[in-house]
Protein backbone atom coordinates (compact mmCIF):
# COMPACT_ATOMS: atom_id res chain seq x y z
CA UNK A 1 0.00 0.00 0.00
CA UNK A 2 2.92 2.37 0.76
CA UNK A 3 4.12 2.58 -2.88
CA UNK A 4 0.54 3.16 -4.07
CA UNK A 5 0.13 6.11 -1.72
CA UNK A 6 3.59 7.48 -2.61
CA UNK A 7 2.82 7.41 -6.34
CA UNK A 8 -0.68 8.83 -5.82
CA UNK A 9 0.68 11.70 -3.73
CA UNK A 10 3.52 12.33 -6.17
CA UNK A 11 1.29 12.38 -9.25
CA UNK A 12 -1.27 14.69 -7.67
CA UNK A 13 1.46 17.05 -6.44
CA UNK A 14 3.01 17.12 -9.92
CA UNK A 15 -0.39 17.79 -11.51
CA UNK A 16 -1.21 20.45 -8.90
CA UNK A 17 1.94 22.33 -9.88
CA UNK A 18 2.32 21.66 -13.59
CA UNK A 19 -1.43 21.69 -14.40
CA UNK A 20 -0.50 19.55 -17.35
CA UNK A 21 -3.59 17.33 -17.46
CA UNK A 22 -6.78 18.86 -16.07
CA UNK A 23 -6.86 22.13 -18.07
CA UNK A 24 -6.15 20.37 -21.40
CA UNK A 25 -8.63 17.58 -20.66
CA UNK A 26 -11.31 20.06 -19.60
CA UNK A 27 -10.78 22.22 -22.66
CA UNK A 28 -11.26 19.27 -25.02
CA UNK A 29 -14.38 18.16 -23.13
CA UNK A 30 -15.87 21.66 -23.07
CA UNK A 31 -15.33 22.05 -26.82
CA UNK A 32 -17.15 18.77 -27.42
CA UNK A 33 -20.06 19.80 -25.18
CA UNK A 34 -20.28 23.29 -26.66
CA UNK A 35 -20.27 21.93 -30.23
CA UNK A 36 -22.98 19.40 -29.34
CA UNK A 37 -25.02 22.12 -27.67
CA UNK A 38 -24.69 24.44 -30.65
CA UNK A 39 -25.87 21.59 -32.90
CA UNK A 40 -29.11 21.49 -30.93
CA UNK A 41 -28.48 18.43 -28.78
CA UNK A 42 -30.44 18.78 -25.54
CA UNK A 43 -31.71 16.88 -22.53
CA UNK A 44 -31.14 13.17 -22.00
CA UNK A 45 -29.25 12.75 -25.28
CA UNK A 46 -26.60 14.86 -23.60
CA UNK A 47 -25.72 11.90 -21.36
CA UNK A 48 -24.10 10.19 -24.36
CA UNK A 49 -22.08 13.31 -25.12
CA UNK A 50 -21.00 13.47 -21.47
CA UNK A 51 -19.51 9.99 -21.73
CA UNK A 52 -17.94 10.73 -25.09
CA UNK A 53 -16.33 13.80 -23.51
CA UNK A 54 -15.12 11.69 -20.55
CA UNK A 55 -13.47 9.10 -22.80
CA UNK A 56 -11.91 11.57 -25.25
CA UNK A 57 -10.52 13.80 -22.49
CA UNK A 58 -9.33 10.73 -20.58
CA UNK A 59 -7.45 9.52 -23.65
CA UNK A 60 -5.59 12.82 -23.70
CA UNK A 61 -4.86 12.79 -19.98
CA UNK A 62 -3.86 9.14 -19.75
CA UNK A 63 -1.35 9.57 -22.58
CA UNK A 64 0.29 12.47 -20.79
CA UNK A 65 0.23 10.75 -17.43
CA UNK A 66 2.82 8.17 -18.49
CA UNK A 67 4.70 10.57 -20.73
CA UNK A 68 5.66 12.31 -17.47
CA UNK A 69 7.45 9.12 -16.45
CA UNK A 70 9.77 9.00 -19.44
CA UNK A 71 11.30 12.45 -20.04
CA UNK A 72 13.92 11.84 -17.32
CA UNK A 73 13.48 8.06 -17.43
CA UNK A 74 11.59 8.22 -14.12
CA UNK A 75 9.97 4.90 -15.00
CA UNK A 76 13.42 3.31 -14.62
CA UNK A 77 13.59 4.80 -11.14
CA UNK A 78 10.27 3.14 -10.34
CA UNK A 79 11.37 -0.17 -11.87
CA UNK A 80 14.59 -0.20 -9.87
CA UNK A 81 12.75 0.28 -6.58
CA UNK A 82 12.02 -2.88 -4.55
CA UNK A 83 8.32 -2.56 -5.28
CA UNK A 84 5.92 -5.00 -6.93
CA UNK A 85 5.07 -3.47 -10.36
CA UNK A 86 1.39 -4.06 -9.54
CA UNK A 87 1.64 -1.28 -6.93
CA UNK A 88 3.06 1.07 -9.54
CA UNK A 89 0.09 0.32 -11.80
CA UNK A 90 -2.39 0.81 -8.96
CA UNK A 91 -0.71 4.05 -7.85
CA UNK A 92 -0.76 5.50 -11.35
CA UNK A 93 -4.35 4.34 -11.88
CA UNK A 94 -5.47 5.83 -8.54
CA UNK A 95 -3.99 9.21 -9.43
CA UNK A 96 -5.58 9.05 -12.88
CA UNK A 97 -8.97 8.22 -11.36
CA UNK A 98 -8.77 11.33 -9.16
CA UNK A 99 -7.90 13.48 -12.19
CA UNK A 100 -10.63 11.98 -14.41
CA UNK A 101 -13.25 12.30 -11.63
CA UNK A 102 -12.34 15.98 -11.24
CA UNK A 103 -12.73 16.51 -14.99
CA UNK A 104 -15.93 14.47 -14.99
CA UNK A 105 -17.43 16.81 -12.37
CA UNK A 106 -16.56 19.79 -14.58
CA UNK A 107 -18.04 18.01 -17.60
CA UNK A 108 -21.31 17.37 -15.75
CA UNK A 109 -21.56 21.00 -14.73
CA UNK A 110 -20.85 22.12 -18.28
CA UNK A 111 -23.40 19.62 -19.64
CA UNK A 112 -26.10 21.23 -17.50
CA UNK A 113 -25.18 24.61 -19.02
CA UNK A 114 -24.61 23.62 -22.66
CA UNK A 115 -27.00 20.69 -23.04
CA UNK A 116 -29.66 21.32 -20.38
CA UNK A 117 -28.80 17.95 -18.88
CA UNK A 118 -31.44 17.28 -16.22
CA UNK A 119 -29.55 16.31 -13.06
CA UNK A 120 -31.76 14.90 -10.37
CA UNK A 121 -33.49 11.68 -9.51
CA UNK A 122 -30.99 9.44 -7.76
CA UNK A 123 -27.73 11.38 -7.25
CA UNK A 124 -26.03 8.70 -5.14
CA UNK A 125 -26.58 5.99 -7.77
CA UNK A 126 -25.58 8.45 -10.50
CA UNK A 127 -22.34 9.08 -8.62
CA UNK A 128 -21.70 5.32 -8.45
CA UNK A 129 -22.24 4.92 -12.22
CA UNK A 130 -20.04 7.93 -12.98
CA UNK A 131 -17.29 6.69 -10.66
CA UNK A 132 -17.39 3.10 -11.94
CA UNK A 133 -17.37 4.28 -15.56
CA UNK A 134 -14.43 6.60 -14.96
CA UNK A 135 -12.53 3.90 -13.06
CA UNK A 136 -13.12 1.38 -15.88
CA UNK A 137 -11.85 3.82 -18.53
CA UNK A 138 -8.85 4.73 -16.37
CA UNK A 139 -7.89 1.17 -15.42
CA UNK A 140 -7.71 0.20 -19.11
CA UNK A 141 -6.14 3.52 -20.12
CA UNK A 142 -3.41 3.37 -17.50
CA UNK A 143 -2.19 0.07 -18.91
CA UNK A 144 -2.38 1.45 -22.46
CA UNK A 145 -0.55 4.59 -21.32
CA UNK A 146 2.33 2.42 -20.10
CA UNK A 147 2.34 0.46 -23.38
CA UNK A 148 2.44 3.68 -25.40
CA UNK A 149 4.76 5.65 -23.09
CA UNK A 150 7.73 5.44 -25.42
CA UNK A 151 5.77 5.49 -28.70
CA UNK A 152 6.28 8.64 -30.77
CA UNK A 153 2.67 8.55 -31.97
CA UNK A 154 1.15 7.88 -28.54
CA UNK A 155 -1.27 10.84 -28.76
CA UNK A 156 -2.77 9.39 -31.93
CA UNK A 157 -2.70 5.77 -30.79
CA UNK A 158 -4.29 6.19 -27.36
CA UNK A 159 -7.82 7.13 -28.53
CA UNK A 160 -7.64 4.54 -31.30
CA UNK A 161 -7.00 1.83 -28.71
CA UNK A 162 -8.90 3.19 -25.71
CA UNK A 163 -12.21 3.90 -27.43
CA UNK A 164 -12.85 0.38 -28.78
CA UNK A 165 -11.41 -1.31 -25.69
CA UNK A 166 -13.67 0.55 -23.29
CA UNK A 167 -16.69 0.84 -25.60
CA UNK A 168 -18.76 -1.85 -23.80
CA UNK A 169 -18.11 -0.26 -20.41
CA UNK A 170 -18.84 3.23 -21.74
CA UNK A 171 -22.09 2.00 -23.32
CA UNK A 172 -23.14 0.52 -19.98
CA UNK A 173 -22.23 3.75 -18.20
CA UNK A 174 -24.02 5.85 -20.77
CA UNK A 175 -27.14 3.64 -20.69
CA UNK A 176 -27.16 3.70 -16.89
CA UNK A 177 -26.77 7.48 -16.84
CA UNK A 178 -29.73 7.98 -19.21
CA UNK A 179 -31.94 5.70 -17.09
CA UNK A 180 -30.97 7.52 -13.90
CA UNK A 181 -31.62 10.93 -15.41
CA UNK A 182 -35.02 9.71 -16.61
CA UNK A 183 -35.61 8.68 -13.01
CA UNK A 184 -37.32 5.43 -13.87
CA UNK A 185 -35.80 1.98 -14.43
CA UNK A 186 -33.30 0.40 -12.04
CA UNK A 187 -29.66 0.31 -13.20
CA UNK A 188 -28.51 -2.81 -11.35
CA UNK A 189 -27.54 -4.51 -14.62
CA UNK A 190 -25.45 -1.56 -15.77
CA UNK A 191 -23.74 -1.22 -12.39
CA UNK A 192 -22.88 -4.93 -12.32
CA UNK A 193 -21.61 -4.78 -15.89
CA UNK A 194 -19.44 -1.76 -15.06
CA UNK A 195 -18.10 -3.49 -11.95
CA UNK A 196 -17.29 -6.59 -14.05
CA UNK A 197 -15.43 -4.51 -16.67
CA UNK A 198 -13.57 -2.65 -13.94
CA UNK A 199 -12.50 -5.92 -12.31
CA UNK A 200 -11.43 -7.29 -15.72
CA UNK A 201 -9.37 -4.23 -16.62
CA UNK A 202 -7.73 -4.07 -13.19
CA UNK A 203 -6.90 -7.79 -13.31
CA UNK A 204 -5.35 -7.30 -16.78
CA UNK A 205 -3.36 -4.35 -15.45
CA UNK A 206 -2.07 -6.25 -12.43
CA UNK A 207 -1.07 -9.25 -14.52
CA UNK A 208 0.44 -7.45 -17.50
CA UNK A 209 1.96 -4.27 -16.12
CA UNK A 210 5.27 -5.88 -15.15
CA UNK A 211 5.81 -7.08 -18.73
CA UNK A 212 4.56 -3.84 -20.26
CA UNK A 213 7.15 -1.70 -18.49
CA UNK A 214 10.00 -4.13 -19.07
CA UNK A 215 12.49 -3.18 -21.78
CA UNK B 1 48.28 -4.54 -19.83
CA UNK B 2 45.99 -7.43 -20.72
CA UNK B 3 43.90 -7.41 -23.88
CA UNK B 4 41.41 -9.98 -22.61
CA UNK B 5 38.61 -9.91 -20.08
CA UNK B 6 39.00 -11.67 -16.77
CA UNK B 7 36.37 -14.25 -17.71
CA UNK B 8 34.00 -13.06 -15.02
CA UNK B 9 35.67 -14.59 -11.99
CA UNK B 10 33.39 -15.37 -9.02
CA UNK B 11 32.27 -12.27 -7.13
CA UNK B 12 30.06 -13.15 -4.20
CA UNK B 13 30.57 -9.61 -2.97
CA UNK B 14 30.34 -7.40 -5.97
CA UNK B 15 29.12 -7.65 -9.52
CA UNK B 16 29.85 -10.27 -12.18
CA UNK B 17 28.78 -10.55 -15.80
CA UNK B 18 29.51 -13.84 -17.50
CA UNK B 19 29.27 -14.37 -21.25
CA UNK B 20 26.67 -11.64 -21.65
CA UNK B 21 25.20 -10.95 -25.06
CA UNK B 22 22.58 -8.35 -25.84
CA UNK B 23 20.90 -8.41 -29.21
CA UNK B 24 18.49 -5.79 -30.53
CA UNK B 25 17.06 -7.58 -33.54
CA UNK B 26 20.06 -8.47 -35.67
CA UNK B 27 22.30 -5.89 -33.98
CA UNK B 28 24.55 -7.07 -31.16
CA UNK B 29 25.01 -4.36 -28.52
CA UNK B 30 27.10 -6.69 -26.37
CA UNK B 31 29.09 -9.73 -27.49
CA UNK B 32 30.19 -12.24 -24.89
CA UNK B 33 31.05 -9.67 -22.23
CA UNK B 34 32.50 -11.03 -19.01
CA UNK B 35 33.71 -8.78 -16.26
CA UNK B 36 33.85 -8.56 -12.51
CA UNK B 37 33.74 -5.62 -10.15
CA UNK B 38 34.67 -6.47 -6.59
CA UNK B 39 33.48 -4.89 -3.37
CA UNK B 40 35.63 -1.93 -2.35
CA UNK B 41 36.73 -1.35 -5.94
CA UNK B 42 35.81 1.10 -8.64
CA UNK B 43 35.66 -0.13 -12.22
CA UNK B 44 35.58 2.33 -15.09
CA UNK B 45 33.88 1.29 -18.33
CA UNK B 46 35.36 3.11 -21.29
CA UNK B 47 34.71 3.08 -25.00
CA UNK B 48 33.47 5.24 -27.85
CA UNK B 49 29.78 6.00 -28.36
CA UNK B 50 27.83 2.82 -29.05
CA UNK B 51 30.47 0.55 -27.52
CA UNK B 52 27.97 -0.92 -25.06
CA UNK B 53 28.88 0.84 -21.80
CA UNK B 54 25.34 1.95 -20.93
CA UNK B 55 23.97 -1.45 -21.94
CA UNK B 56 26.32 -3.14 -19.48
CA UNK B 57 25.05 -0.88 -16.69
CA UNK B 58 21.40 -1.39 -17.60
CA UNK B 59 21.86 -5.15 -17.63
CA UNK B 60 23.80 -5.06 -14.36
CA UNK B 61 21.00 -3.04 -12.73
CA UNK B 62 18.29 -5.42 -13.93
CA UNK B 63 16.64 -2.77 -16.12
CA UNK B 64 17.43 -4.80 -19.24
CA UNK B 65 17.65 -8.57 -19.56
CA UNK B 66 20.65 -10.05 -21.33
CA UNK B 67 19.88 -12.09 -24.43
CA UNK B 68 22.42 -14.64 -23.27
CA UNK B 69 24.75 -14.99 -20.30
CA UNK B 70 24.35 -14.39 -16.58
CA UNK B 71 24.60 -11.49 -14.18
CA UNK B 72 25.23 -11.80 -10.47
CA UNK B 73 24.86 -9.08 -7.89
CA UNK B 74 26.36 -10.13 -4.58
CA UNK B 75 25.86 -13.68 -5.82
CA UNK B 76 22.20 -13.19 -6.85
CA UNK B 77 20.24 -12.38 -9.99
CA UNK B 78 19.62 -8.59 -10.17
CA UNK B 79 15.95 -8.76 -11.17
CA UNK B 80 14.76 -10.18 -7.87
CA UNK B 81 12.91 -7.79 -5.55
CA UNK B 82 15.25 -8.22 -2.59
CA UNK B 83 18.31 -7.65 -4.75
CA UNK B 84 17.08 -4.36 -6.20
CA UNK B 85 17.70 -2.78 -2.82
CA UNK B 86 21.40 -3.60 -3.24
CA UNK B 87 21.69 -1.57 -6.45
CA UNK B 88 21.95 2.18 -6.86
CA UNK B 89 21.81 3.44 -10.42
CA UNK B 90 22.34 6.97 -11.71
CA UNK B 91 21.76 7.03 -15.44
CA UNK B 92 22.10 9.50 -18.31
CA UNK B 93 18.83 11.03 -17.16
CA UNK B 94 18.17 12.01 -13.56
CA UNK B 95 14.99 9.95 -12.82
CA UNK B 96 13.78 13.14 -11.08
CA UNK B 97 10.42 14.90 -11.37
CA UNK B 98 10.94 18.50 -12.44
CA UNK B 99 7.79 19.77 -10.70
CA UNK B 100 8.82 18.32 -7.33
CA UNK B 101 11.36 19.97 -5.06
CA UNK B 102 14.69 18.33 -4.34
CA UNK B 103 13.37 17.20 -0.96
CA UNK B 104 10.08 15.90 -2.38
CA UNK B 105 11.93 13.88 -5.03
CA UNK B 106 14.08 12.21 -2.38
CA UNK B 107 11.08 11.71 -0.10
CA UNK B 108 9.19 10.00 -2.92
CA UNK B 109 12.01 7.56 -3.59
CA UNK B 110 12.51 7.12 0.18
CA UNK B 111 8.85 6.08 0.44
CA UNK B 112 9.36 3.50 -2.29
CA UNK B 113 12.37 2.07 -0.47
CA UNK B 114 10.77 2.33 2.99
CA UNK B 115 13.36 4.82 4.24
CA UNK B 116 12.39 7.17 7.12
CA UNK B 117 12.37 10.96 6.69
CA UNK B 118 15.66 11.28 8.57
CA UNK B 119 17.32 9.44 5.66
CA UNK B 120 16.21 12.17 3.29
CA UNK B 121 17.64 14.90 5.53
CA UNK B 122 20.90 12.98 5.78
CA UNK B 123 21.12 12.57 2.00
CA UNK B 124 20.47 16.28 1.43
CA UNK B 125 23.20 17.14 3.88
CA UNK B 126 25.64 14.55 2.53
CA UNK B 127 25.40 15.96 -0.98
CA UNK B 128 25.32 19.61 0.14
CA UNK B 129 21.77 20.07 -1.14
CA UNK B 130 20.18 21.42 2.04
CA UNK B 131 20.18 24.98 0.71
CA UNK B 132 18.20 23.95 -2.39
CA UNK B 133 15.92 21.39 -0.74
CA UNK B 134 12.81 23.48 -1.53
CA UNK B 135 13.79 24.29 -5.11
CA UNK B 136 12.13 22.34 -7.86
CA UNK B 137 14.34 19.76 -9.56
CA UNK B 138 13.47 21.25 -12.95
CA UNK B 139 14.98 24.57 -11.90
CA UNK B 140 18.30 23.16 -10.69
CA UNK B 141 21.54 23.60 -12.64
CA UNK B 142 23.03 20.56 -14.36
CA UNK B 143 25.56 20.12 -11.55
CA UNK B 144 22.96 20.35 -8.78
CA UNK B 145 20.59 18.02 -10.62
CA UNK B 146 23.46 15.55 -11.03
CA UNK B 147 24.16 15.74 -7.30
CA UNK B 148 20.48 15.24 -6.53
CA UNK B 149 20.40 12.29 -8.91
CA UNK B 150 23.37 10.78 -7.11
CA UNK B 151 21.71 11.42 -3.73
CA UNK B 152 18.63 9.59 -5.06
CA UNK B 153 20.72 6.66 -6.30
CA UNK B 154 22.52 6.34 -2.96
CA UNK B 155 19.55 7.10 -0.71
CA UNK B 156 19.06 3.45 0.24
CA UNK B 157 22.76 2.84 0.87
CA UNK B 158 23.23 0.33 -1.98
CA UNK B 159 26.16 -2.08 -2.07
CA UNK B 160 26.51 -1.83 -5.86
CA UNK B 161 26.64 1.66 -7.37
CA UNK B 162 26.26 2.04 -11.14
CA UNK B 163 26.96 5.47 -12.63
CA UNK B 164 26.42 6.32 -16.29
CA UNK B 165 28.47 9.32 -17.44
CA UNK B 166 28.53 10.89 -13.97
CA UNK B 167 31.12 13.56 -14.88
CA UNK B 168 29.44 14.83 -18.04
CA UNK B 169 28.53 18.50 -17.93
CA UNK B 170 29.96 19.13 -14.47
CA UNK B 171 32.24 22.04 -13.64
CA UNK B 172 35.62 21.32 -12.09
CA UNK B 173 34.57 21.77 -8.47
CA UNK B 174 31.42 19.66 -8.83
CA UNK B 175 33.42 16.95 -10.60
CA UNK B 176 35.92 17.04 -7.75
CA UNK B 177 33.10 16.69 -5.20
CA UNK B 178 31.69 13.76 -7.17
CA UNK B 179 35.13 12.16 -7.26
CA UNK B 180 35.36 12.51 -3.48
CA UNK B 181 31.92 10.91 -3.09
CA UNK B 182 32.99 7.96 -5.25
CA UNK B 183 36.18 7.52 -3.23
CA UNK B 184 34.11 7.46 -0.02
CA UNK B 185 31.90 4.74 -1.50
CA UNK B 186 34.96 2.68 -2.31
CA UNK B 187 36.34 3.16 1.20
CA UNK B 188 32.96 2.04 2.58
CA UNK B 189 33.38 -1.25 0.71
CA UNK B 190 30.87 -0.48 -2.04
CA UNK B 191 31.29 -1.73 -5.59
CA UNK B 192 31.31 1.17 -8.01
CA UNK B 193 31.02 0.77 -11.78
CA UNK B 194 31.04 3.92 -13.85
CA UNK B 195 30.69 4.33 -17.59
CA UNK B 196 32.43 7.43 -18.82
CA UNK B 197 34.08 9.35 -21.62
CA UNK B 198 35.83 11.59 -19.08
CA UNK B 199 38.87 9.44 -18.48
CA UNK B 200 40.93 12.18 -16.82
CA UNK B 201 38.32 12.57 -14.07
CA UNK B 202 37.48 8.87 -13.83
CA UNK B 203 41.10 7.78 -13.62
CA UNK B 204 41.41 9.64 -10.29
CA UNK B 205 38.79 7.38 -8.70
CA UNK B 206 39.00 4.09 -10.63
CA UNK B 207 41.00 1.02 -9.65
CA UNK B 208 40.49 -0.78 -12.92
CA UNK B 209 39.38 0.09 -16.42
CA UNK B 210 37.59 -2.00 -19.00
CA UNK B 211 37.55 -0.74 -22.57
CA UNK B 212 34.61 -1.86 -24.70
CA UNK B 213 34.83 -1.73 -28.47
CA UNK B 214 31.93 -2.79 -30.64
CA UNK B 215 30.22 -4.52 -27.72
CA UNK B 216 33.26 -6.60 -26.77
CA UNK B 217 35.76 -6.27 -23.95
CA UNK B 218 38.89 -5.12 -25.77
CA UNK B 219 41.05 -4.36 -22.77
CA UNK B 220 41.08 -4.75 -19.03
CA UNK B 221 43.81 -3.03 -17.08
CA UNK B 222 44.73 -1.23 -13.87
CA UNK B 223 43.46 2.34 -14.10
CA UNK B 224 46.89 3.81 -13.46
CA UNK B 225 48.33 1.94 -16.43
CA UNK B 226 45.95 3.43 -18.98
CA UNK B 227 46.83 6.77 -20.53
CA UNK B 228 44.54 8.94 -22.62
CA UNK B 229 46.85 8.31 -25.59
CA UNK B 230 46.32 4.53 -25.17
CA UNK B 231 42.59 5.08 -25.39
CA UNK B 232 42.90 7.26 -28.47
CA UNK B 233 44.97 4.53 -30.11
CA UNK B 234 42.43 1.83 -29.25
CA UNK B 235 39.50 3.91 -30.52
CA UNK B 236 41.32 4.80 -33.72
CA UNK B 237 42.24 1.16 -34.30
CA UNK B 238 38.63 0.10 -33.82
CA UNK B 239 37.40 2.81 -36.18
CA UNK B 240 39.72 1.60 -38.94
CA UNK B 241 38.70 -2.04 -38.54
Amino acid sequence: MRPLLAILRKDLTVEGRSRDLIPAMTLVALLLLALSGSAGLRGLDGAVVVWLAVVVSSALGLTRSFAAEVDQEQLHGLRLAPVDPAWIYLGKAAANVVVVLAVEALILGAAVVFLDLPLGGRPATLAVVLALGAAAVVSAGTLLGAVLAVAKTREALMPLLLLPLTAPAVMAASGGTVKLLEGGEPVTGEVLLLAAFLALFIAAGLLMFEYVIEE
Amino acid sequence: MSHVSDGGRPAERGLALRGVWKLYGATAALRDVSLTALAGHTLALLGPNGAGKSTVLRIASGLTRPTRGTVEVEGHHPGRDGIRRLIGFAGHRTFLYGALTAEENLRFYADLYGIPAAGVDAALERFALTAVRRRRAGELSRGLAQRLSLARALLHDPRIVLLDEPFTGLDASTAEALGAAIRRLREDGRTVVLATHEWDAAREVADEAVVLLGGRVALRTAAGALARSDLAGLYAGAAHR
